[in-house]
């Protein structure tokens, strides 16, 4: 037998595993960058003590939540007025959502128009709903219409492109057949196109109501009216016990957004119908629905219907304030233009770099932290129920609660800056983060980690050995796509003081330096664009 | 030499006595009805019978993938079936495992993944930076290089054929210096002349090592080739006990239920 030649320094273990200097490399200026960022955004020791010591007291002026008669009334109106905003910005955003997919549907439109349509829709993508609605709270006045226009924004944003790629993919033959026999454009889209996309519509519409639902609590700490408006008075005011009970409000209100629209997606599919074939007068002929499948969706329309019409008839919006807006909107973005470049040097450039720092670490600390609680959630590892429960729990409790709130939280225990947006994105983001690899861990091959158990390896080994290499690309792709999410919401948490570009936008606003706002929206948007590039290009690298 | 030779680690204490072995996975259903049987002898000992017999489960109790509902199964003077915990991984150490899908961790390299055989043994920090000790390395290359794979040593698994995969597989069986080593259908997702090649090998390793191979397989033709003895399952209750020569038409028609077992 031939003896194995021997590795580069001398041992044989050098020639097992030979050393991958670009992972050293990349891990030793990993842990420099680190090091330096927590610098930057001031993370030190004392600080952090001195916090725990805040946030004590904090959490025991928040016990026991306050259930007084008066606080209740408040809670279920704004609890109401945030269902409403949710409601109408669905059904407007849903429907204006409509033409513009059409427009960008690119089997369907000439290119002009597509061009024209993707850029309004990637637009409403970039903008995070709390800046759209910042600006409509300029432009129309505080209060539920600026809430509602904020949302109406991210819904057509979010609609338009799952409705512009359910046409793309949807069959042509039809539309063929309509345009052969000379059918008017209008006629194509109503006979061709609709039908085929219809049957998908509710399940966007019901993911997009979730969404809102929980943007609608959001909305309010701007100005934007709904519970988050309540929420907002109640930390100003230092009515901890209020603030309490609001969050466990939001957050069951939420948890009951989520059941409702897993439900309705459930009951009316993505996917096409299946269809029945019954006997007609003349032969056999093919339903598009089961009499089933029609009658709920049938009670679908009706419910929807109702619901948007309650909401119409009781939100508080004064009419002249929406007959104004088009106006009041178009004239705020007049007044952003020429942009004041002057500014950046002096504010936005530090603040940028803040912004990126605060979403990075945020995203580091949140993969340490939702480590553990997927360990625990994952039931090939953590057999035992109450475990499983545990972290389920706290996978939806540190979700439920939004960034920005999280954000108020972590200013007032240690004080305004970009440490507590550090630790406002990094808790946040558990719940997203732990949730994903928990699955990941879960979807792992059960037979290598039985051959490992096999062996007698002892649990650490079998993590290590077993589930890690399974779970490594899941988990970099995770976490670039936190960190994506994080950079667009590391932007706007200086409006409630944590640091970064929205300190610079609130300074801005609140001086009425609108050529300062658009530059910082310029910023916004090009910090979005990239980091999006930029995750892109990393994920086709790492998968 | 080879490195599969048995003057590396006798096999002692190897003698391995399942007695009234009863698993139910549901209540009142049993898989295996009281299957006693004794193994002393190297070498391969084949275990036939249709699907859904049981012949995985008589595998899996005795390293307690899976748990018996009753019965002991001595090996070298401990009762496996009534280990927990960590005098169970100890025990495990000594019984190798080859699978029917290898089961290899397919993002490792093939010599870590042989060297995943040695976990049971090392402390957990040697192996989370991969720091074996030299011997274990040595080990690992000259068992890749008796399989054929030496020039694989650092590809990943799962660059490896199906065969490829499973030598590995037996390799880190092996590296566990394993007083019985358990196949649970290695051949059955292997072409025909791989098979052979794979069976060829369980043999050598039995020899060399001079210990026991328990290998289910539903390939009778292949079986009765390298086995030294055949173990015929019905039911979950051994049927057939003895050497290849002596397994009749009468019992493989016993065995399978009629002349279902001529593919
Ligand atoms: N984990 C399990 N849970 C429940 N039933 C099982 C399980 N594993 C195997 N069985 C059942 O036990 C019987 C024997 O299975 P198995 O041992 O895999 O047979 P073989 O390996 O001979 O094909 C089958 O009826 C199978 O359905
Ligand atoms: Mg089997």
């Amino acid at each position: 037998m031939s003896a194995p030649p021997i590795g580069a320094d001398g041992s044989l273990r050098a020639r097992a595993f030979p050393p991958n200097w670009p992972l050293r490399i990349g891990a030793a200026l990993f842990v420099a960058y680190v090091i330096y960022a927590a610098g930057i955004v001031d993370i030190r020791w004392e600080r952090f003590v001195q916090g725990l010591g805040n946030g004590a007291r904090f959490l025991g002026r928040m016990f026991p939540p306050n259930l007084a008669h008066d606080k209740m009334q408040l809670l279920a109106q704004g609890m109401l007025e945030s269902l409403q905003i949710a409601i109408i910005a669905t059904g407007a955003g849903v429907l204006l959502a409509l033409p513009v997919g059409l427009c960008a549907a690119r089997n369907l439109m000439p290119l002009p128009v597509t061009v024209l349509a993707r850029g309004l829709i990637a637009l409403c993508r970039t903008f995070h709903p709390v800046i759209v609605a910042i600006l409509f709270v300029k432009a129309v006045g505080f209060g539920a219409l600026a809430g509602i226009l904020a949302l109406i924004v991210a819904t057509i944003g979010f609609i338009a492109k799952l409705i512009a790629e359910a046409i793309e993919e949807m069959s042509m033959k039809p539309i063929e057949a309509l345009r052969a026999a000379g059918s008017p454009f209008l006629s194509v889209v109503t006979m061709g196109v609709v039908p085929q996309v219809l049957p998908r519509f509710i399940g966007f519409a019901a993911y997009q109501l979730d969404s809102n639902l929980r943007n609608s609590a959001l909305v309010g700490l701007v100005g934007g009216g709904g519970i988050g408006a309540t929420l907002f008075t109640a930390f100003q005011r230092f009515d901890y016990d209020f603030v309490l009970t609001i969050i466990i409000a939001i957050i069951l209100a939420v948890m009951a957004g989520e059941i409702l629209s897993a439900f309705m997606r459930r009951v009316y599919q993505d996917e096409a119908p299946s269809g029945e074939v019954k006997a007609g007068a003349n032969g056999p002929v093919w339903h598009r629905f089961t009499t089933a499948e029609r009658s709920m969706r049938l009670a679908f329309w009706a419910v929807a219907a109702l619901a948007l019409g309650w909401s119409f008839q009781t939100i508080e919006v004064i009419p002249e304030f929406l007959y104004d807006a088009p106006a009041q909107t178009v004239d705020l973005f007049a007044r952003m233009w020429p942009i004041d470049w002057a500014y950046f040097p002096k504010t936005v450039q530090q603040a940028l770099i803040e912004t990126l720092h605060t979403a990075t670490l945020g995203t580091i600390l949140a993969i340490l932290l939702a480590t553990p609680v997927a360990l625990m959630c994952a039931r090939n590892i953590s057999s035992s129920a109450w475990v499983n429960t545990l972290g389920r729990f706290i996978l939806v409790a540190t979700r439920s609660v939004h960034t920005l709130v999280w954000a108020l939280f972590f200013v007032a225990v240690f004080g305004p800056g970009a440490l507590a947006g550090v630790l406002a994105v990094a808790v946040h983001s558990i719940g997203f983060t732990g949730k994903f690899l928990a699955e990941a861990i879960e979807e792992a091959k059960p037979g290598p980690i039985e051959a490992l158990r096999a062996a007698g390896a002892p649990r650490r080994s079998v993590l290590l050995k077993g589930f890690w290499p399974q779970v490594k690309p899941a988990f970099l792709a995770v976490s670039l796509f936190r960190w994506d999410i994080n950079v667009r919401e590391s932007a706007v948490l200086g409006l409630v003081g944590a640091g970064g570009l929205g300190v610079a936008l609130q300074a801005a606003m609140d001086n009425l330096y609108w050529d300062q706002v658009g530059l910082v929206l310029a910023v916004i948007f090009a910090v979005v664009v990239v980091t999006e590039i930029v995750t892109a290009t990393l994920r086709a690298k790492v998968i | 030499m080879s490195a599969l030779s048995a003057a590396e680690a006798p096999g002692h204490g190897r003698a391995l006595v399942i007695r009234n072995l009863v698993k139910e996975y549901r209540k009142g259903q049993p898989v295996l009805r009281d299957i006693s049987l004794s193994v002393t002898e190297p070498g391969i000992v084949a275990i036939i019978g249709p699907s859904g017999t049981g012949k995985s489960t008589l595998i899996r109790c005795i390293n307690r993938l899976v748990d018996p509902t009753s019965g002991s199964i001595m090996l070298g003077g401990t009762d496996l079936a009534k280990l927990q915990g960590e005098p169970l991984r100890a025990a495990r150490r000594r019984l190798g495992m080859v699978f029917q899908e290898y089961n290899l961790v397919e993002r490792l390299t093939v010599i870590e993944n042989v060297l995943c055989g040695r976990l049971g043994y090392v402390p957990v920090w040697r192996a989370w930076t991969r720091r074996f000790p030299e011997a274990d390395i040595a080990r690992a290359f000259a068992l890749l290089d008796s399989v054929g794979l030496a020039d694989f040593a650092t590809r990943r698994a799962d660059q490896l054929s199906g065969g490829q995969r499973q030598r590995v597989g037996i390799a880190r069986a092996v590296m566990q210096e394993p007083d019985l080593i358990l196949a649970d259908e290695p051949t059955s997702s292997l072409d025909p002349k791989t098979s052979v090649e794979i069976m060829e090998l369980l043999a050598k390793v039995g020899r060399e090592r001079d210990i026991p191979v328990l290998v289910n397989i539903h390939n009778v033709a292949l079986a009765r080739r390298y086995a030294l003895r055949m173990i015929g399952m019905s039911k979950g209750v051994v049927v057939y006990d003895g050497p290849p020569a002596g397994l009749q038409e009468s019992h493989l028609a016993e065995i399978y239920g009629g002349e279902g077992w001529m593919e």
